[in-house]
């Protein structure tokens, strides 16, 4: 139950900063995307499958209120979950460089799948155009961004290590 | 020294009234005497460094206690600064929003044939494929898809999604947004559509298609809605043409507009619920 508030808290906190306070204090070439710096930590820490389900649920609340249509950023938030949580047991991932790098890289994968998707669905995109110019600056930002919400998972998920140890 | 040590009172008397003499004697001869020559020149010197130390000693306890009154006064001064600053801030922000209104207020007064209904942006698309934005009225405002949505500046787009109490609204600078528009001065009719270049990022602009080849547009012509389509009433301002392209091989011209409405800044917009009489401009 306590999870289930977490996440719900999350969320909209996630989706208040994305939609409402930086599209008011950034241009959105220097945007950085605060579901990614949420989503790769949370799967580093917790896993693909909270992750996921928490990428999942922000990204199709912000498709249906300001999405073309409903399923691109929530699929693109799913899969960039699954990509992270594929690192969560590794040890050289253990660390803030790692998680930086992978919201960074998570970003820019972010990107990619959504303009797939809208490119199957006939939605003209103009992707090499904003590469340099948006997407970069907004992946860089995105990687710092992550760094002080890995240190908060990585605090929310060390007792349930300690925890786990003791019984191991 | 014995004599000094046995007889401690005479030596007393002897000195006091020897001072007495040289008082007596140099208040009646007001000239420096030899005595007080010698002594001046002796006492002068040690009296003039002791001056300094003393007085460098002073300033620095003088400073001490003067800088910490002056520090404190300054610490207040500031703080008082500060929150004279952040009431100035609040009050320019409640009179930017206070002017806005009054634009809508004006707008709506001499704007009868519309039924209008003022909402909030509420928030705003950070997809650089979708220019969308949220607003605070819904259905139980009376808000429909398809109704559009402006400014006292010009057109903003129209309803494309409406919940209880939001709707999303597709802006006119969107790539999916088609408006039939027409030339202010020519009369001549095209298509003006959104783009998702990265030049468009951060712009309030638009693109005009299908004029005509000999169409002779030029910067500074506005740009009207035609009423065509069914969708957005005619009459109403799109923006103004910034430049035109011709293409050498082709009859098409396009000409880039610069929105009458500053998309970066919006936060209160209005819905047209119902059209009573359109505008013939």
């Amino acid at each position: 139950m306590k999870k289930l508030i977490l996440g719900v808290v999350g969320v909209l906190v996630a989706l208040a900063v994305q939609t409402v306070l930086l599209p008011r204090v950034l241009p959105i070439a220097w945007r950085p995307d605060v579901f990614t710096a949420v989503i790769v930590p949370m799967a580093l820490c917790m896993g693909w499958m909270s992750a996921g389900f928490f990428g999942l649920a922000v990204g199709l609340i912000s498709d249906a209120l300001l999405g073309g249509f409903v399923g691109p950023e929530a699929l693109a938030c799913f899969l960039v979950a699954l990509a992270a949580g594929a690192f969560r047991d590794k040890t050289y991932a253990k660390n803030w460089t790692f998680a930086a790098i992978a919201a960074l890289v998570g970003r820019i994968l972010k990107e990619i799948i959504t303009v797939l998707v809208l490119e199957l669905f006939r939605i003209k995109t103009d992707f090499f155009s904003v590469v340099f110019r948006a997407l970069l600056p907004s992946a860089l930002l995105t990687g710092v961004l992550c760094i002080p919400v890995y240190f908060i998972c990585r605090h929310l998920t060390r007792g349930s290590l300690h925890s786990r140890s003791r019984y191991e | 020294m014995n004599f000094m040590k046995k007889h401690p009172w005479i030596i007393a008397i002897i000195v006091v009234l020897c001072l007495l003499v040289v008082i007596l004697y140099t208040s009646i001869a007001r000239k420096t005497t030899a005595l007080e020559n010698a002594l001046g020149t002796v006492v002068s010197p040690a009296e003039s460094a002791a001056s300094s130390v003393t007085t460098g000693i002073g300033d620095w306890f003088m400073g001490l206690f003067g800088q910490s009154a002056l520090q404190k006064e300054n610490a207040q001064l500031q703080e008082r600064i500060a929150q004279l600053e952040g009431q100035i801030a609040l009050s320019q922000d409640l009179q930017q929003e206070n002017e806005r209104l009054r634009e809508i207020a004006n707008f709506v007064d001499t704007h009868q044939e519309y039924e209008l209904l003022t909402a909030r942006v509420t928030a705003k698309s950070s997809s650089y494929w979708f220019d969308t934005f949220t607003i605070s009225a819904g259905r139980n405002s009376g808000v429909q898809v398809d109704m559009v949505v402006l400014t006292p500046d010009g057109l903003v787009g129209r309803v494309v999604d409406v919940g209880a109490n939001w709707s999303k609204v597709r802006t006119v600078i969107d790539s999916e947004s088609s408006v039939s528009a027409m030339i202010d001065r020519t009369r001549d009719v095209g298509v003006v559509r959104g783009s998702n270049n990265v030049d468009t990022l951060d712009s309030s602009r638009c693109y005009m298609y299908y004029l005509p080849y000999d169409n002779d547009l030029v910067p500074g012509d506005q740009v009207l809605t035609s009423g065509l389509g069914g969708v957005y009433p005619k009459g109403l301002l799109i923006g103004e043409v910034t430049e035109v392209s011709r293409a050498e091989d082709s009859t098409e011209r396009v000409a880039v507009i610069e929105t009458a409405v500053d998309f970066s800044s919006l936060e209160e917009v209005m819905v047209v619920l119902d059209v009573i009489d359109e505008v013939t401009p």
